[in-house]
């Protein structure tokens, strides 16, 4: 199963993980940003003591003849040393790299000059190693010229890079420090806004469990933001829906006991009074044998209303031929309509329904067996079908009495009180029900003529199946 | 006939009993599954009344068990209406009849005599006449009788007369009717049914037995 995505984790990786992605590139290029600020800087010192050490020197001879001389004090470098664990180290030389002073052991320069803007003199800087140690130097080609002579030098300063080090790394730390901070801030600030966004949904799935079984009574809000409105409107909803479904099942239940009450009452009296010797045995068996026999159509219609339901949720109900089946129930009924001798007539057509074959043999046998048993006997009783491009009109033409108008609305519901001369009062809402599960609608006309009521049409007008079902 | 009765309502199972002794029928019953097995297997039932919900092994798996052995005897399955699929999974798993409760006790006495009589015509004994009212009808000849006066009736007329005698009061389809009077004729008007049943009426109408035309539909014999 999948599991349920967590909006409040969503909001916070979503807010947090973008933030500290941008935080993490800002921190890489401060740092290096400040780095190459250190650089410059100090470069600029050891070319600067590069160039005093330029000053000071002396050339004899010209140019390629030339011998350069150097006289470097110590303390002449001295005051550009930055503290005491960084050292400055020199060498003079030649352009051939001919060594005039300095330490030896710092190896000559042998790159090339890049075109530096910034600096108008001929300096270059690079790292090297010296002693075993890194070392950044600058190199600068000083043209000497004296009295007697005029050469070209090679000035190189070298220092170690321990205090460069030591003053990045305390600026990456620094930077670490304060971007952490921030992050710190920003997660916080978006827990508690994602926290006090979520409260409204907890409050209400809160107030949701915490209800009694049977409340549906609809959800009161009044701070619910407005984003939750819908959910609150839609739960409400499915509430009064609810509400009404177990009011109706309710009531059904009650009204089903009562029905059932009825025939246990008749049953009890009709019984004891037998034993009284009221009447004869044979006679009030047979009276009990009625009194059984409604109680069993009505269970059993109990049975069918919960079977209607129950197929209402199936899908995929095949096509059946309507005509086929209203000429089978007519042929199952037919003792019923021989008793009667009833003046019976049937005219079908083709009808493709799709429907559980038993909804619509079922509406069709109560249809019939009410039409039936409102028919006098040796009266007309006739079953149509019309049909058109959509839909299919099947009639119960019955010779009855027909219904009062004000009746004709109560009938569909279960044990309507007019519906009592026609037994338990289900049939015709099972029909009712019927219809509606399958799209159609159900009337019951009154026919009339000059005044007077020669009997009841019963119509249920249903879809037809597609043509390609 | 000997019945074996599977129910395990305690009162349904000995009002059924006595119901079904006095009507000449001998009855062996037990209330459940594994008892019922034992029982079929021993007593030789001619039909099993078989209830569906029994405690520890059901009526289902009774009748599977009985077919797998191998027994043949017709059942007749009982069981509370209103169950989606009842009916088909009766029918599919080897059973003969199925009768929803609450049943009238004369059709289960009916369904059960053609259950027996469909047992012994296996055996090859001749079936009983169809009768209706004073009219009787002889299952292999298709001779017709009145007052045990033999009714002169065409070929025709016969096969109609004995095709509604089948189910008295029950109306049969004409277009089933057509077949069975006309069986090899193709180019027979539909409307010739109609002649047939005219000429049966008049011949019948002595008899106070009634041809019943339930137009659109069919025909039904019924006893006035």
């Amino acid at each position: 199963m999948k599991r349920a995505v967590s909006l409040q984790r969503y909001l916070l990786l979503g807010i947090l993980l973008p933030v500290i992605g941008l935080i993490v590139i800002n921190t890489v290029s401060l740092y290096a940003q400040a780095l190459a600020a250190v650089n410059t800087a100090y470069d600029r010192t050891l070319l600067a003591s590069a160039k005093v050490i330029g000053e000071q020197l002396d050339v004899e001879g010209y140019d390629d003849e030339s011998e350069l001389r150097a006289t470097v004090p110590y303390s002449a470098l001295e005051a550009f040393e930055a503290d005491n664990r960084s050292r400055l180290f020199y060498r003079v030389s030649s352009l051939g790299g001919e060594m005039v002073s300095g330490f030896a052991e710092l190896p000559f320069w042998r790159g090339k000059l890049p075109q530096r803007p910034p600096y108008a003199a001929l300096v270059d800087f690079y790292n090297d190693r010296f002693r075993d140690e890194e070392v950044r130097v600058a190199v600068l080609l000083q043209p000497v010229a004296s009295l007697n002579g005029r050469g070209m030098a090679v000035v190189q300063v070298a220092e170690t890079l321990h205090l460069r080090r030591t003053l990045a790394r305390q600026i990456l730390i620094d930077t670490i420090w304060r971007q952490a901070l921030l992050v710190a801030v920003i997660a916080l600030v978006a827990v508690l806004v994602v926290q006090r966004g979520m409260r409204p949904v907890r409050r209400l799935s809160g107030q949701l469990k915490a209800r009694t079984e049977g409340d549906l009574t609809p959800i009161a809000a009044p701070d619910a933001p407005r984003e939750l409105l819908p959910l609150v409107d839609a739960t409400n909803q499915v509430m009064t829906r609810l509400a009404l479904l177990l009011d109706n099942q309710k009531r059904f239940v009650r009204d089903t006991a009562h029905q059932l009450r009825t025939p246990l009452a008749v049953l009890k009296t009709q019984v004891q009074s037998a034993l009284h010797g009221d009447v004869e045995p044979r006679q009030a068996l047979l009276e009990i044998n009625d009194t059984v026999e409604r109680a069993t159509v009505l269970a059993n219609q109990m049975l069918s209303l919960a079977k209607v339901e129950q197929l209402r949720q199936q899908p995929d109900a095949p096509v059946h031929d309507l005509a086929e089946i209203v000429r089978s129930v007519a042929l199952e009924l037919s003792p019923l309509i021989a008793d009667a001798d009833l003046d019976f007539e049937i005219a079908t057509r083709t009808a493709p329904v799709r429907s559980h074959e038993w909804m619509l043999s079922e509406l069709t046998r109560n249809l019939l067996h009410n039409a039936i048993k409102h028919t006098p006997a040796g009266g007309a009783l006739s079953i149509r079908m019309l049909t058109d491009a959509n839909s299919v009109a099947l009639t119960f033409a019955d010779s009855g009495p027909g219904i009062a108008d004000g009746l004709r609305a109560r009938l569909f519901q279960p044990f309507s009180p007019g519906d009592a001369r026609s037994g338990s009062g289900l049939g015709l809402a099972i029909c009712h029900e019927i219809v509606r599960a399958l799209g159609g609608i159900i009337s019951l006309e009154n026919r009339a003529a000059r005044g007077r009521i020669l009997g009841l049409d019963a119509t249920v007008r249903l879809p037809l199946a597609d043509n390609e079902g | 006939m000997k019945i074996l009765l599977v129910e395990d309502d305690p009162t349904m199972r000995s009002t059924l009993e006595r119901a079904l002794s006095r009507r000449g029928m001998q009855v062996d019953s037990c209330g459940d599954g594994a008892r019922a097995i034992a029982a079929w297997r021993e007593s030789e039932p001619d039909v099993v009344v078989l209830d569906l919900s029994l405690p520890g092994v059901d009526g289902l798996e009774v009748l599977q068990q009985a077919r797998r052995g191998g027994a043949g005897t017709p059942v007749l399955i009982l069981t509370a209406r209103g169950t989606v699929g009842d009916r088909v999974i009766g029918l599919n798993s080897g059973a003969d009849d199925y009768l929803p409760k609450p049943f009238d006790l004369d059709e289960l006495v009916a369904r059960l005599q053609a259950l027996g009589r469909r047992a012994e015509a296996r055996g090859d004994k001749p079936g009983d006449p169809l009768r209706v009212g004073g009219l009787r009808v002889e299952k292999d000849s298709g001779a017709a009788y009145f007052r045990d006066q033999v009714l002169e009736l065409t070929p025709r007329e016969a096969a109609l007369l004995q095709a509604l005698m089948g189910r008295p009061g029950h109306a049969v389809a004409k277009e089933k009717l057509f077949e069975l009077v006309f069986p090899d004729e193709a180019d027979v008007q539909y409307e010739a049914i109609e002649v047939v049943v005219y000429r049966l009426r008049k011949k019948l109408a002595h008899t106070g037995v009634s041809l019943m035309t339930l137009r659109g539909l069919g025909y039904l014999i019924k006893d006035a």
